[in-house]
């Protein structure tokens, strides 16, 4: 037998006509099952993502609740694998349809049937049935119109395009669908929101504490009530405390980090527990228990279980503020010392004013000297020295001021190279520059308010010109502009290498701790916002200072 | 409605079907790297696994899956599979859909009960056709558009670096 023909080929996307897209839709009865599952697994996505509630209260250990968002990814894995299951279930269910291109008018018919039975759960997956044939048919024609438009025949365009392929191939699933991308986003969006919104509080807690002194006040307290009062909470709060038979004010008060309050509102909660318990049984043993009486009950230990959940929660945020504002406090001295000796040398810095005047005294002096042997000189003997002198006179000025401005440079030297870092000037520059010493104190300043080409000029020479050639490019620089600058004196240079130190010191204090610093990472990583940065390195590029963090 | 949807979706796979044959050698033979193992491996071996009758066995030996970047499988091939010296290939087409120019009434029995309709026969053929091969395609089509998806994704993340 000839072996002739051809194998039997079959492309998915070339041959995509042979299949039926609507096929999913074809068993609307298994669509509801598939619905029910899927909201079923909807729940239990809801379950994972309330024990992620804990998130806020446990921003104090963040690697346990990352652990926590894990599982719930794995959760949200499972909803999406048991969906494309039921998707898959679906599809199967399509096999045994004869003429597949009639299925989607044929699963309308079906609707119509199984609302005739009147089997509600049908009709209600028939419902959502129809939507999702209509909005895959819409989708798919809309994106078929998008996608022809915009087709540019690159690889970029192909992939929007599958992914809009997918995405209808996912809505063409109706319900089981909407499991696993709304369920999913939906749920990964309210976890996100909780864990930013639990951190801002704790943040703000913090601050309030550290404003406070490490311990709220009366007033401190009654601030934060008064927040209660401001966002409108402040009612729902005060008629738990009465259904539960708990000071109302003292419940505030606990709420707003008073820890005397706290103590007697839990002691009250626990009495008014145990009365209502008491209450109960008294009924039960005196046969008067009726569904009201149960009911209320209920209801009174539901509400007592809630304030004490409110009240743990309110306390762990409180705990967790008063510990980092401790930590605060605890590095303080050591900041406030570092600081100091930070100040000690600046004052050490603009010693050379009086190298200055002494040596402009000097100047004076030498200039007075000529002057007058200058007036000797001549003929006349009207004249005297002071008709000479002048020019001295006005040049000492010219020298005080730029020596007052010298010393307000040096004075705002480490402001001034923080701003440079601001402005993307990188480390091997402010190096140098630091190096130039007091020196660089007018180059410094100068550069602050140079324009972003110029400043970029400057670093590009100052790489190119290497750490060699810095002392004399940073004296051009200064002639340029014009700044009035002696020559460098070895006290000078001795004050430079004492003012050189700080710089370490003082991206140490402004630089966030390495605890923070992977905190940052990790928030970014998560896509969170970032916790605090100190406000000085806000803009500076990592890079900058993360060298200097131990 | 739905209708035009689903074919304007169906041109739009096509169409990008072309776009791939159009597109650069090397990211096509990237994508084709991916695919193949990653969907039309997978997507073989449940088309082999569904063949039914007395040719299953030659017929899921005969299923591959191509290296290509759009996902494809392939039965056949001139290998003679059966005693009697047939290929796969001879093999495939016929006990899929029948044959020959004989037609007679064949009963099919579905879950519902059973249909009788009319089909090309051979002596060979005859009976009843089992077609396994496109069912199972359109039951595999959602994941395998969507880890089509994905693979583009990631290769083009890949060589846009």
């Amino acid at each position: 037998m000839a072996d002739r023909g051809r194998d039997l080929k079959v492309s998915i996307l070339s041959d995509a006509d042979r299949f039926d897209l609507a096929a999913p839709a074809d068993d609307l009865e298994h669509l509801g099952d598939s619905a029910r599952a899927a909201g079923d697994d909807l729940e239990r996505l809801d379950d994972a993502g309330r024990t992620l509630d804990d998130l806020g209260r446990s921003a104090r250990d963040a690697e346990e609740d990352l652990g926590r968002l894990a599982t719930s990814s794995r959760d949200l894995d499972r909803v999406e694998t048991d969906a494309k299951s039921a998707g898959d279930g679906v599809d199967r269910m399509a096999q045994d349809v004869e003429g597949a291109a009639k299925s989607v008018d044929s699963s309308f018919d079906k609707i119509a049937a199984a609302s005739k039975r009147g089997a509600q759960d049908v009709d209600a997956a028939a419902d959502r049935g129809s939507d999702s044939l209509r909005e895959m048919g819409e989708e798919g024609q809309g994106t078929a119109r998008e996608m022809a438009a915009s087709f540019d025949g690159s690889a970029d365009g192909i992939k929007d395009a599958m992914q809009e392929a997918a995405a209808n191939v996912l809505a063409a699933l109706g319900p089981v669908g909407a499991a696993i991308g709304i369920g999913a986003g939906v749920a990964i969006g309210w976890i996100r929101g909780q864990a930013e919104a639990a951190k801002e509080e704790v943040s703000e807690l913090v601050s309030t504490l550290l404003d406070a002194g490490g311990r709220l006040d009366n007033q401190g307290v009654l601030a934060q009530i008064r927040k209660f009062a401001e966002d409108g909470s402040i009612t729902a709060l005060a008629q738990e405390a009465r259904a539960g038979k708990v000071d109302v004010r003292d419940y505030l008060r606990a709420l707003s980090g008073d820890t005397d309050a706290l103590a007697r509102t839990r002691k009250a909660l626990d009495d008014s527990r145990t009365a209502v318990e008491a209450e109960a049984e008294a009924r039960r043993q005196a046969g008067t228990v009726t569904t009201e009486s149960a009911q209320a009950t209920q209801d009174q230990i539901i509400a007592l279980v809630n304030m004490s959940s409110n009240l743990d929660e309110s306390a762990e945020k409180w705990s967790l503020a008063a510990d980092a504002a401790e930590a605060y406090a605890d590095q303080l001295p050591a900041g406030t010392e570092a600081m100091e000796a930070a100040q000690e040398a600046l004052e050490g810095f603009v010693d050379p004013l009086s190298t200055y005047t002494e040596a402009l005294s000097e100047k004076e002096a030498a200039e007075r000297e000529t002057a007058e042997k200058t007036a000797a000189a001549t003929k006349s003997q009207s004249d005297s020295w002071e008709d000479y002198v002048g020019d001295v006179k006005v040049s000492i000025g010219e020298y005080n001021d730029a020596l007052e401005q010298q010393v307000k440079d040096q004075e705002a030297w480490a402001t001034n190279l923080a701003t440079l870092a601001r402005r993307g000037v990188d480390e091997g520059v402010l190096a140098e520059l630091a190096r130039l010493g007091p020196e660089g104190a007018p180059l410094v300043a100068g550069l602050t308010k140079a324009s972003d080409k110029e400043l970029a000029r400057t670093v590009d020479l100052f790489h190119r010109k290497g750490k060699a050639s810095a002392d004399g490019l940073g004296q051009g620089i200064r002639d340029n502009q014009g700044s009035v600058v002696g020559a460098a004196s070895a006290a000078r240079t001795a004050a430079a290498s004492a003012v050189s130190a700080p710089i370490p010191m003082w991206v140490r204090l402004n630089a966030p701790s390495p605890g923070e610093v992977s905190a940052i990472r990790r928030d970014v990583q998560n896509n969170l916002r970032p916790v605090e940065i100190p406000v000085m390195l806000r803009n500076v590029p990592t890079s900058t200072w993360s060298r200097y963090i131990p | 409605m739905s209708g035009q949807g689903l074919e304007a979706f169906e041109r739009e796979c096509k169409s990008t079907a072309r776009n791939l044959r159009r597109m650069p050698a090397d990211l096509r033979k990237a994508l084709a790297a991916q695919v193949q193992p990653r969907v039309a491996v997978p997507l073989a071996a449940k088309v082999a696994q569904a063949f039914t009758g007395p040719w299953a066995a030659p017929l899921a030996a005969s299923t591959k899956a191509r290296k290509l970047a759009d996902p494809t499988i392939v039965v056949g091939g001139s290998r003679r599979v059966v005693s009697g010296g047939a290929s796969a290939r001879q093999l495939v087409y016929g006990a899929t859909w029948g044959g020959g120019k004989r037609v007679a009434s064949v009963t099919r029995r579905t879950r519902r009960g059973s249909s009788t309709y009319r089909a090309h026969v051979t002596k060979q053929f005859q009976g009843k056709s089992r077609d396994n091969i496109i069912p199972t395609l359109k039951a595999q089509g959602g994941w395998v558009l969507e880890e089509f998806a994905n693979i583009v994704d990631e290769v083009w993340e890949d060589q846009s670096g």
